[in-house]
């Protein structure tokens, strides 16, 4: 099922897939707007959010430690980012849908999991997950 | 967390983003689990580059072509280890050509760990 529709995804790179697909997935989280993109969306009880408004709500979170109010430029660069290139990488593999001329983004059957398992890293890896410093956790050899 | 000894504590902090971005290779990812779970602390790059090319080729290291072996060991400690030394993952030394555990070799496993359900479910893949 899923695999079946990243097949669709991935198309040509098929016989290659099984290098290719997991490789684009953790490619996909190596960027902050694209893990908050994913959060933003799996938390939609819709399944679905508008381009506009996830660059709202990313720009709020990165604003987040300062009471200011983002300004216009702040939000025209997140939201440039995201439509010229984040939800091409995050819908390449597999992990949403977007369409570029409606700007209507919505969830995969993959959203939710890789939401939830971010969710997890971050908490298992992060000495002080929510402090924004993102310190790994660091446990020696035998731990 | 904060009260691990010096030797055992972060040397550089790596960010989530600079974590995810080195696990966004198989060699790597298959590089990080050998090292972590190898026995002894040094690892050749040499028996790395082995037992990564007979993943790949679904063979014994033995029945390994020099070729094979080879495309794999360049690759290896030309771009990936490097890189796992940038993350702070592993320790590569270019002299002695061996890798060591890095300070964040931990997270970089629990990191994967907590992948392998969903690169299962998504690739309908055993590997890594």
């Amino acid at each position: 099922m899923l695999s079946s529709l990243l097949g669709r995804v991935t198309g040509t790179d098929s016989c290659e897939s099984i290098d290719v697909s997991p490789d684009a997935l953790f490619d996909a989280l190596q960027n902050s707007r694209r893990r908050r993109a994913i959060q933003i969306l799996a938390d939609r009880p819709s399944g679905k959010i508008q381009l506009g408004e996830l660059a709202d709500e990313i720009t709020a979170r990165e604003q987040a430690p300062s009471s200011d109010p983002f300004t216009a430029s702040e939000r025209k660069s997140v939201y440039v980012s995201l439509y010229q290139s984040h939800l091409d990488t995050l819908a390449s593999a597999g992990i949403i849908r977007w369409d570029g001329d409606s700007g209507k983004i919505e969830t995969t059957e993959a959203t939710a999991k890789i939401a939830r398992l971010i969710q997890r890293v971050e908490t298992k890896t992060c000495k002080n997950p929510n402090d924004g410093q993102e310190e790994l956790v660091g446990g020696g050899i035998n731990e | 967390m904060s009260d691990v000894p010096a030797h055992d504590s972060i040397v550089g902090s790596t960010s989530l983003s600079a974590l995810y971005g080195a696990l966004q290779s198989s060699r790597r990812r298959r590089a990080i689990l050998y090292v972590r779970n190898t026995a002894t602390d040094t690892v050749t790059a040499r028996v790395l580059g082995k037992q990564i090319a007979s993943l790949e080729h679904d063979t014994m290291p033995e029945n390994l072509s020099n070729e094979q072996y080879h495309r794999v060991y360049s690759n290896l400690t030309q771009y990936h280890l490097p890189e796992l030394d940038e993350a702070g993952i592993v320790i590569y030394n270019r002299a002695g050509q061996t890798v060591e555990p890095g300070p964040n070799l931990l997270a970089a496993t629990i990191a994967i760990e907590i992948m392998l359900p969903i690169i299962r479910q998504l690739f309908d893949s055993t590997h890594i």
